[in-house]
């Protein structure tokens, strides 16, 4: 006979799905940047910069990079550089791992978030 | 930062901001400022409309790209929106060829004499014209693109024969279209201005 679910048992799922949650994405910054890489095709450095955050609150250079490395490391983002000219432009996209990352992530924040009491 | 990331309203946010330089506010006001040169040069010497307009379109045209290379991508950067977006530029392309086919469709008819069937009253005419031909396809762009400004700027536009109308008595043809779309163009025009400034003084240029 199947046993029945106890209150302690329910918490520690919930627990266990905290802990589930990607957290690569979870960081602030990071979700920001994986949230507009998902609803563009592709965007450079300063667009990102200038949008991940509200105008008075801006990100540093060396911050966003840092993100975008810990992004790409995980295979979610893909980082093109290109010239314009004689300039390097880095160009950012979402890749297919990254998109379903992030689906799966919403997907377990709205469960872990609807479930907690 | 943001206390909730919903996407639908982070792309909107994103997608107009690349209207906040005031550069496609420049680029319509310059083109209804052509329209009322244009009528003035047809006036002075033959063809003036043909001669006055194409050029000035071009060079609209120019603005309006070189504004957005040096101005715009280097101190917003770039971007290239996704499906959604792409969906409503096909959209407005067949919108705009139809609208195209519509106008001639009145061109010709006005040539060969045949628009008499849509003369109703002196002063309703130009408002009804102006609607079916500028407003109504203006704002439609301008819903579609998120655009909001577009939309008073095609009410604006809109009214532009109606108001030859009413300065016809006073100035004369051609000064009429000319007044009118002068000042319609010229507010167009300074209020992009107005945006083109506070957007230069919000994101200066990052040097490489």
């Amino acid at each position: 006979m199947a046993k029945k679910k106890t209150n302690s048992d329910e918490s520690e799922e919930k627990v266990l799905s905290l802990e589930e949650i990607d957290k690569v994405i979870h960081e602030p910054a990071r979700l920001m940047i994986i949230s507009l890489l998902y609803v563009v095709e592709s965007t450079d450095m300063l667009f990102l910069k200038n949008n991940i955050y509200s105008k008075e609150e801006k990100i540093s250079w060396g911050n966003l990079s840092s993100h975008i490395s810990k992004l790409e490391e995980a295979g979610y983002v893909e980082v093109e550089k290109k010239f314009k000219g004689k300039k390097p432009k880095t160009f950012l996209s979402l890749t297919d791992n990254g998109r379903k990352a992030f689906a799966e992530y919403r997907k377990k924040m709205v469960q872990v978030l609807g479930d907690m009491t | 930062m943001a206390e909730s990331v919903d996407l639908k309203v982070l792309e909107t946010k994103a997608w107009r901001l690349t209207f906040q330089d005031g550069i496609w506010d420049i680029f319509f006001g310059l083109l209804f400022l052509g329209f009322g040169f244009s009528a003035l040069a047809n006036q002075i010497f033959d063809l003036g409309t043909i001669i006055i307009l194409i050029p000035w379109n071009i060079a609209t045209v120019l603005i309006l790209c070189l504004g957005k290379k040096f101005l715009t991508i280097p101190r917003l950067g770039f971007v290239k929106f996704g499906n959604k977006r792409k969906k409503t530029r096909k959209f407005i392309l067949i919108f705009t060829t139809i609208n195209v086919a519509f106008a001639l469709f009145l061109l010709i008819l006005s040539y060969i004499g045949l628009s008499g069937w849509f003369q109703l009253n002196p002063l309703l005419d130009p408002l009804i014209i102006g609607f079916l031909v500028i407003t109504f396809p203006l704002s439609i762009f301008g819903f579609f693109l998120d655009f909001y400004r577009l939309i008073f700027y095609s009410i604006l536009a809109g009214l532009g024969f109606f108001l030859s109308e009413l300065f016809y008595p006073i100035t004369g043809s051609p000064f009429d279209i000319f007044l009118s779309f002068f000042l319609i163009g010229f507010t167009i025009v300074i209020i992009g201005l107005i945006y083109l400034i506070k957007f230069l003084q919000e994101y200066p240029r990052i040097k490489d």
